[in-house]
């Protein structure tokens, strides 16, 4: 018997037109949370902006497009609105990012933040003036006044919204990301003997993610250690990118560049030893990062965002704050040296990433889910 | 050898010349201690009415900057720093504001964490204009050093969240602790211990109601208050520990023998600069420590990995302290896990190394590594 009907609005699980599937972090985060919402007997439907589609998330899950673009001050009110109207059906309500659940929310509802994403600098290119930062603030502190409560990936986003608005604090829960320990685990001891030190580029090949600085770092690195391979796996936002990046591969020796589905992941990170996460910002609790981590590998990776949830500089990884080339190369050189440091790093990874297992999310969020939807909050 | 002029706001009381902070205290000692073992000359300015105290031998504490306070800032000690440090080689801001307006050319803030993240902040700034000015001076504080070091993350990530475009105005240098405080177990009771401020923004309210749920259910545990408080709260405190025979106020500093006698820490900070000094310390003693989160406590434990982040309702500490009473090895291994995170990643010895890299960056000098005295 279903214990209750959920709706879940998103800005878009599949691309708007209803013929390509996103596969981000976004959209694995949206698997598990349906099969764990399965799992404990409700009834799962989507929302996303489309053309008036309908496709499944999974099998029995049914996946609602909207068609409306509205996205003024980063926020879709016509959006919130048509959800409201057209899930009147349903007992509880996500809000998949917390700006959906702007201007009004169901009465018992959750929303989740993924982390900050407004400490760019470009990020006064969206809201370019005071005024439209204010209007910002204020749709923002709107949506995260509707739901019972909010679920925030990091403690990074708690913290700014306390310090922005201090009466918040009541709404707020961290619940951090998740990595599937059975997936990505630590490899036999021997598989890491050998001469060569790999280093494992595993994110989108964006400024915010640090690709700029690690490339700067590896061309210099690649001609200084002999034994150093470097291989960058991730798609960058257009085949433009991806070009310019296949040409600096092919243009050095032991560089490569190639992409693989989430599902063939384990066995990358398996195979390298360092594992580079230089983000800048608009960072959560990566699931890379975690995925790094899982599979026992000492990862360098910047202090922002979540990350600082999940490294402790010098203990399980190293933290760069800030992230520049000097402090990037300056990291990387000693671990290369060092393959006892990579090693103990790499095991106190591991430690760290079973607090993160799958099954601990699945815990955490049941706890939230039951206080909200049947306690009232 | 450089004279370093140290500006804070204080360090001990302007009135009665008395430590104020232990945590504030002890950082304010190892900073010193670094920078004579650099070979330096050190001297601190603070609020005060024209007294001299001493931090260390031969290093004093000028207690002469004017105390006047406007939206939360101090131009007026910050200019009287300047006027009267004159001499100083290069100068550090112990307390970011005290960098508004203006700063010595050669110069280091340091945030120790997040002020406005208390409901009462908006008693203290109660219009919209007044909080926005103040926000525009903390800006102005953020950029004027060469450097600001934040204690806490969480800093770093609120401003550079509010003021995109910071990136490189920070420098992470947590906090520290000594790990050889990680001594052996004392066979006692179960005991939980509230060391932090006895204040409604160190959770204490929360904890009081989550021991009175606790000790009913479970009265073979011992339940310790040892954090200074104001005498109303400590009177109130010490009536309320009268009705329960295992617990206890005695606000003694935290030290390893106080430590050994207890199995579990509470941090349920909820705004403002958080303990993080003692926190770290009961993570090297090996304790579960449960924390809040705010106050910067988030950035050094790692979610039921080194130690329990809950939210700071009374409900969410019973939660979390009766998993860890039904749960030994769950305590065993947070505790283990805090004191091989503390050895390599907040140890005393990584703190100075840190801040001597910071201070050749910033300052220009050159100098080998001290050891720790």
């Amino acid at each position: 018997m279903s214990r209750g009907h959920v709706g879940i609005l998103t800005t878009y699980h599949v691309h708007e037109d209803g013929t390509r599937i996103i596969y981000g972090g976004a959209e694995r985060y949206a698997l598990e949370f349906t099969r764990m919402l399965l799992e404990m007997g409700y009834d799962v439907a989507w929302w996303q902006i489309g053309s008036g589609w309908i496709q499944e998330v999974t099998h029995g899950v049914p996946l609602y497009s909207i068609p409306l673009q509205e996205a003024a001050y980063q926020t879709c009110p016509a959006l919130n609105q048509a959800f409201f109207e057209q899930a009147r059906g349903i007992d509880y309500a996500v809000y998949f990012s917390t700006l959906l659940a702007y201007p009004q929310a169901f009465e018992r509802s959750i929303a989740i933040s993924h982390g900050i994403y407004w400490d760019y600098p470009t990020w006064e290119t969206i809201v370019p003036t005071e005024r439209h930062r204010r209007e910002w603030r204020q749709r923002w502190w709107m949506a995260l006044n509707g739901p019972q409560r909010v679920v925030c990936c990091d403690t990074a986003t708690i913290r700014f919204i306390t310090a922005t608005w201090p009466g918040l604090v009541g709404k707020l829960e961290y619940i951090p990301n998740f990595v599937d320990l059975t997936a990505f685990y630590l490899p036999d001891e021997d598989d890491g003997e050998r001469d060569e030190v790999r280093v494992l580029f595993p994110r989108r090949l964006t400024s915010v993610r640090g690709v700029n600085e690690t490339l700067a770092v590896m061309d210099e690195l690649l001609e200084k250690f002999p034994q150093l391979e470097f291989y960058v796996v991730g798609r960058g936002h257009s085949d433009h990118q991806e070009r310019d990046m296949l040409r600096w591969a092919a243009a050095r020796a032991r560089a490569y560049y190639f992409w693989r589905p989430a599902h063939l992941m384990p066995s990358v990170y398996r195979n390298v030893d360092i594992v580079l996460v230089p983000s800048k910002a608009s960072e959560g609790t990566s699931l890379s990062c975690l995925e790094a981590m899982a599979s026992g590998r000492a990862v360098i990776a910047g202090g922002t965002g979540g990350l600082t949830d999940l490294i402790i500089d010098g203990y399980n990884g190293l933290l760069l704050r800030p992230l520049t080339v000097s402090a990037l190369r300056d990291s990387l050189e000693r671990l290369v040296n060092d393959p006892q440091l990579r090693r103990s790093l790499g095991r106190r990874a591991r430690m760290t990433a079973e607090a993160f297992g799958l099954e601990r999310w699945k815990v955490r969020w049941q706890r939230v889910i039951e206080r909200v939807f049947h306690r009232g909050g | 050898m450089a004279f370093v002029g140290i500006a804070t706001l204080r360090l001990l009381d302007p009135r009665t010349q008395h430590v104020l902070d232990a945590d504030r205290w002890r950082h304010a000692t190892e900073l010193t201690r670094l920078l004579l073992d650099l070979g330096h000359r050190v001297a601190w300015w603070q609020l005060g009415g024209g007294w001299r105290g001493e931090l260390l031998p031969a290093v004093p504490i000028h207690g002469v900057l004017r105390g006047d306070c406007q939206l939360l800032t101090w131009p007026r000690a910050c200019e009287d720093f300047l006027e009267r440090a004159g001499g100083v080689d290069a100068a550090i801001y112990f307390d970011l504001v005290l960098a508004y307006p203006q700063v010595h050319e050669s110069s280091i803030a340091v945030a120790h964490g997040i002020d406005c993240d208390d409901p009462l902040f908006e008693c203290q700034l109660p219009t919209a204009e007044e909080r926005d000015e103040w926000k525009r001076r903390i800006e102005m504080a953020v950029r004027n050093p060469r450097k600001v070091v934040a204690t806490d993350i969480g800093f770093i990530h609120w401003a550079t969240a509010t003021w995109p475009g910071l990136q490189h105005a920070f420098e992470y240098i947590p906090g520290f602790a000594i790990p050889s405080w990680g001594v052996d177990r004392a066979d006692h009771p179960l005991t939980i211990l509230f060391p932090g401020t006895l204040a409604p923004e160190h959770g204490i309210s929360e904890t009081i109601r989550a021991m009175e749920v606790l000790l009913a259910r479970h009265p073979h545990v011992r339940f310790w208050l040892t954090g200074p408080g104001t005498p109303a709260v400590l009177k109130y405190l010490a009536a309320w520990v009268g009705r329960y025979p295992g617990a206890r106020l005695d606000p003694r500093p935290l030290t390893a023998e106080l430590l050994r006698e207890v199995d579990i820490v509470l941090f349920p900070v909820k705004s403002g600069h958080g303990p993080a000094l003692a926190c770290l310390q009961a993570m090297a003693a090996g304790k579960a420590v449960v924390v809040g989160y705010a106050g910067g406590l988030t950035g050094l434990v790692l979610q039921e990995h080194t130690g329990l982040i809950v939210r700071q309702t009374a409900d969410d500490l019973v939660e979390a302290v009766e998993e860890l009473l039904a749960n030994h090895p769950l305590r065993e291994s947070l505790g283990r896990n805090a004191q091989e995170a503390v050895a390599n990643g907040f140890a005393l010895e990584q703190w100075r190394k840190r801040w001597t890299r910071l201070i050749a960056q910033v300052f220009g000098w050159e100098g080998e590594f001290p050891c720790p005295g």
